[in-house]
């Protein structure tokens, strides 16, 4: 299967460009940058881990992904608390609002060590009428596939529908081949987000491109050249009609903060390499606007923190730990938005979708 | 001289970023009880003076500050607290601030911080440094009982009051300071723990703390105070301000902050307040140090969410 790409010239082409005939536009990433995007998984799983032992949120099944506990700043907990928060309070908006839609389907874009799946299947409130689609760079995928397999905790939430006549392990055999995992509700695979190419896979994991879809990627795009991040953001509004995407990503690389953010994470060896073509929101807005979204919706973190998480959750979780980071706080959360893009027929379902109006809610 | 021969060996010890022993450290914090349990809890300074914010840690930042300051004892020093916590070096920080303080006892003065505490410094890394480089939490306990005698403001020249954090509603004059019973851990609430965890505001009033200890406090409490009090300025650290000194109230309130990149994350300027004998104030700001002294530090990078 082939892929046409629209040419993306009019978009995230400011900012970076002082050199722009000396450097032909990033179309790809080194080897060495990969293995430390990779290495980000660990780290997030890492902070979910501390956050949950804290009593931020409940995650019985992100401890398999972390090899040495280590509880991380406050500032950090409460950072995660409110990516996972919110990612969920919009997930569930996604589900209203097709609850009469007996399929529907999630795709994490770059998944890493995320555990959401496990914890929607563990959720007697969700209706397990979705499936779950994970992607990511095959060395990845393998490990996470191995993870799985050796805890009987998160094989028991893939093959729960399944029958019973094989053992579980015969069971996840039956699943697993080439790094792909394929049960009812769960599908992994292998992905190169900077190559169209490689998403055949989503035809070998049998999706379904006729029925709502919601796509999550955080921390993902930004790792990757601009081009290769619009060609991800018009893939998905070309072959789904009823959508949305949600990004969580850094912005902001021009300020003190952000130009240390850009030197620190690129020490770890992973640089921003998009940051500067969306330095503010309305940058991100365009991006997605002009890459087939009807409507997009974009907070800082923040305002999500402020105006957009359950008041109740904020309640219940700043009494965890002593916070004297406020500042620093205000700063990072500032340089992390969450991006709702949304794609629909019916004018309806794009009006009452609530994210940058929630102050009121 | 022979009675500062310990402390000087310690002196040079510390400035080369080496943290002294266990005995060394026993010793040092009995010699600065001594000397801190005869202070005030306003205790009074002399101008000419450097006036200090937040170093939290951060070791090489603050020979950076001697560098851009003047040396002890050639400069006079007034630090408002915060030496601990968040950084890589607090012990060496702070056990080189507590020398000086011994060694020149009437040329520095230490003031407490909110962060100079048992609880916060269990949270905020103090704690899991002395365990990390000592193997046994006997040093934590050393410095956080000394922490309990240090200062809680000073007042320079009957003018410029200086504190941590900031006012409180139960304070209008500085004698209700004066009375207040400061050896002891910083209590949740009160007076001692709002001049440790309050900051000004541009609400009037005094107002709920998003801390969750301390109060904010608006300029008609500046206005009001310092009159009433006869001062021209109240001087406090307490928060990140990206310049390293941020002026508010009218000119009543300065913020200075003294550790650059804080948390070598946030990109921001220090300063220190240099108040000379006519009582002209000058703020220096700097940036950080230079990195090549800490080769392992370079590879530490602070977390983000990745």
């Amino acid at each position: 299967m082939s892929f046409s790409i629209p040419p993306l010239s009019s978009i995230g082409n400011h900012g970076n460009n002082n050199n722009s005939n000396s450097h032909a536009p990033r179309t790809s990433i080194k080897k060495s940058h990969k293995e430390s995007i990779i290495g980000t998984n660990d780290d997030a799983a890492s902070c979910k881990l501390s956050a949950v032992n804290v009593g931020y949120y409940s995650d019985p099944f992100v401890k398999y992904f972390v090899k040495h506990p280590i509880r991380r700043q406050p500032l950090i907990n409460r950072g995660f608390f409110s990516r996972v928060e919110c990612i969920e309070q919009l997930v569930s908006q996604f589900f209203n609002q097709y609850k009469d839609v007996d399929k529907k389907q999630i795709i994490s874009l770059g998944c890493g060590f995320d555990t959401y799946y496990f914890r929607l299947m563990n959720n007697k409130d969700i209706k397990k009428d979705f499936i779950y689609f994970e992607v990511d760079y095959d060395q990845v995928i393998s490990n996470k596939i191995k993870i799985i397999q050796n805890h009987k905790e998160l094989q028991s939430m893939i093959d729960k529908e399944w029958d019973s006549k094989y053992d579980t392990n015969e069971k996840l055999a039956s699943m697993v081949n080439h790094q792909r995992l394929s049960s009812k509700n769960y599908r992994l695979g292998s992905i190169d987000l900077t190559n169209l190419e490689t998403f055949k896979v989503f035809n070998e994991l049998e999706i379904d491109y006729n029925v709502p879809t919601l796509f999550l990627s955080e921390c993902v795009l930004v790792y990757i050249p601009t081009k290769c991040g619009n060609d991800v953001i018009q893939w998905a509004s070309d072959k789904f009609s009823e959508s949305c995407f949600i990004t969580y990503e850094q912005i902001k690389p021009n300020d003190e903060f952000g130009r240390m953010m850009i030197k620190n994470i690129e020490m770890k060896g992973c640089p921003l390499l998009s940051i500067e073509s969306f330095p503010e929101i309305e940058d991100q807005r365009k991006r997605y606007n002009s890459l087939g979204w009807n409507k997009t919706e974009i907070l800082d973190m923040r305002h999500v923190y402020s105006d957009f998480i359950n008041k109740n959750r904020l309640k219940e979780t700043e009494k965890l730990e002593i916070f004297d980071e406020f500042e620093e706080w205000d700063l990072i959360q500032g340089h992390y938005v969450y991006v709702f893009a949304m794609k629909s027929n019916a004018p309806s379902i794009l009006d009452s979708y609530y994210f940058e109006n929630s102050k009121n809610k | 001289m022979g009675e500062f021969q310990d402390v000087d060996k310690y002196i040079s010890i510390l400035k080369e970023c080496k943290p002294l022993s266990e005995s060394e450290v026993r010793d040092l914090c009995e010699k600065a009880r001594e000397i801190l349990s005869k202070e005030s809890n306003v205790q009074p300074v002399r101008c000419p003076v450097t006036v200090c914010g937040d170093i939290h840690g951060q070791f090489h930042d603050l020979m950076e500050l001697f560098k851009i300051g003047g040396n002890c004892p050639d400069t006079n020093y007034l630090f408002m607290g915060d030496y601990v916590d968040r950084g890589f070096y607090s012990v060496e920080t702070v056990t080189l601030l507590v020398a000086l303080k011994v060694r020149y006892k009437d040329r520095v003065t230490i003031l407490r911080g909110n962060h100079e505490s048992r609880q916060i410094t269990q949270v905020y890394g103090f704690y899991d440094e002395c365990l990390r480089k000592y193997g046994n939490p006997n040093v934590w306990k050393l410095f956080t009982d000394l922490f309990d005698y240090l200062p809680l403001t000073a007042l320079i020249e009957n003018q410029v009051f200086c504190l941590h954090g900031g006012l409180s509603p139960s304070i209008d004059t500085l004698d209700h300071i004066e009375n207040l019973d400061r050896v002891q851990e910083v209590p949740h609430e009160g007076a001692m723990c709002d001049l440790l965890w309050s900051d000004p505001d541009d609400r009037l009033g005094f107002g709920y703390s998003p801390r969750g200890a301390g109060y904010t406090f608006g300029k008609d409490i500046s206005e009001q105070f310092n009159h009433n009090n006869g001062l021209t300025l109240v001087a406090r650290a307490h928060q990140l301000v990206m310049e390293g000194y941020n002026w508010c109230h009218d000119q009543n309130v300065v913020t200075i902050f003294s550790a650059p990149n804080y948390c070598y994350r946030c990109g921001n300027l220090a300063a220190i307040m240099e108040i000379d004998e006519k009582m002209k104030h000058t703020f220096l700001q700097f940036d950080p140090a230079p990195r090549r002294g800490e080769p392992h530090v370079t590879r530490r990078t602070p977390d983000y969410f990745l």
